[in-house]
């Protein structure tokens, strides 16, 4: 979106234009749904975190004051939501085993459909690249959160060492460390894949 | 490609955010590099996303604005409700302390004097007293109170008179021994 445009819808949805609200949706939504579902490897947690970043946004746009970029405004929020979530994973774990028995001796697992996928299951099969989520994942968390802002956000180098709060060159060496740690693990799964029989 | 230091990675950094910087030869081919790696893998990253999440999203947002519309209204209303009830209390107080009309006070000017004089007030009167705290109307009722007392008193020709009568009667009921005062 252009700036000027920007400008003017984000003073409408201050005002509390909900079309003005529904711009900015359109304008950043996908960028954020694939920031959520990289940072995140699951469809529905993504789903769920930018209608969050929505509830947000509509509690916080009041407070965006234009100095800044709107973009990285945005993406600070998106990274704290999902840090948010990461560390109520961490302190109330809700993992259920599918194979435990209940008292009649039924597995959880049998219950569910045989194909359960709250999206669509074609397109998540078609996107979900375990792979790329796998390499992302050995990255350390502040290097993957990098270079997805960097990529979802479109955030410049200094920006970035100001949402993280370290030096600029810091940022550029672990992106350029964590983008070449990706690129081997991708040519590692490229060749696995081609070198797969027919 | 020989490790770089952190002060080059700066200079770097400020040349991909669109920077002007003279940079070394290594550099120069450390900017390519990583332009290139940020094509290569981040265009992995790209995710197409399944048309009913944003549908979703604009519901929930649609959600979130009726809410928010819904508090704004109630704190306005809470507000005119509160401004409203402030208005009400000034009100009242001000009509609380508004000067009472008095009652007009019963005749003052020929009251007999002696001890049924106090009986003079009307209930009204002292009602209107403990209604009224002002002090323009403490000090008319004052003023008006003074001039009662002042008319029920007893002037000295009164008593004068008073004194002559009395004698007058002893003399007339009395025996026939009583002399008369001198004058008469």
């Amino acid at each position: 979106m252009e700036a000027d445009r920007l400008r003017a819808t984000i003073a409408s949805a201050q005002a509390g234009s909900a079309e003005a609200y529904e711009r900015l949706l359109d304008a950043y939504g996908r960028r954020l749904y694939g920031y959520f579902f990289r940072a995140t490897g699951k469809h529905h947690d993504a789903e769920d975190l930018l209608g969050e970043l929505m509830l947000r946004l509509v509690r916080q746009l009041g407070k965006y004051d234009h100095r800044g970029r709107f973009e990285p405004w945005l993406f600070r929020i998106a990274a704290n939501l999902i840090r948010d979530r990461i560390r109520r994973r961490k302190s109330k774990p809700t993992a259920v085993s599918l194979s435990a028995e209940n008292d009649g001796g039924e597995a959880l697992g049998d219950k569910l459909p045989a194909s359960h996928d709250p999206v669509n299951g074609s397109l998540v099969s078609a996107e979900m690249s375990k792979e790329l989520h796998e390499a992302l994942q050995s990255l350390d968390d502040m290097t993957r959160e990098i270079i997805l802002l960097r990529f979802f956000g479109q955030m410049s180098f200094k920006e970035l060492a100001e949402t993280f709060q370290c030096p600029l060159g810091t940022v550029l060496a672990r992106v350029h460390r964590g983008l070449k740690a990706l690129r081997r693990i991708m040519a590692k799964d490229d060749e696995g894949t081609s070198n797969q029989p027919v | 490609m020989k490790a770089l230091q952190t002060n080059q990675y700066e200079r770097i950094a400020r040349v991909l955010d669109g920077c002007d910087e003279s940079l070394t030869d290594s550099e120069r081919a450390a900017v390519e590099e990583i332009r290139r790696l940020e094509a290569d893998v981040c265009g992995r990253l790209d995710t197409e996303v399944p048309p009913v999440v944003l549908s979703r999203a604009r519901a929930r947002l649609a959600g979130a604005l009726f809410r928010r519309r819904r508090i704004i209204r109630l704190r306005l209303f809470s507000g005119v409700a509160a401004a409203a009830g402030l208005l009400l209390v000034v009100a009242l107080g001000y009509w609380a302390r508004e000067p009472v009309s008095v009652p007009r006070m019963p005749a003052v000017t020929k009251v007999p004097a002696g001890p049924g004089a106090a009986q003079t007030w009307a209930p009204d009167v002292t009602s209107a007293l403990l209604r009224t705290d002002r002090n323009a109307d403490l000090l008319m009722l004052d003023r008006e109170m003074s001039e009662l007392e002042t008319g029920m008193m007893a002037s000295a020709p009164d008593v004068e008179l008073d004194a002559l009568e009395r004698e007058l009667q002893d003399l007339v009921v009395g025996d026939g021994t009583a002399v008369f005062p001198p004058g008469l």
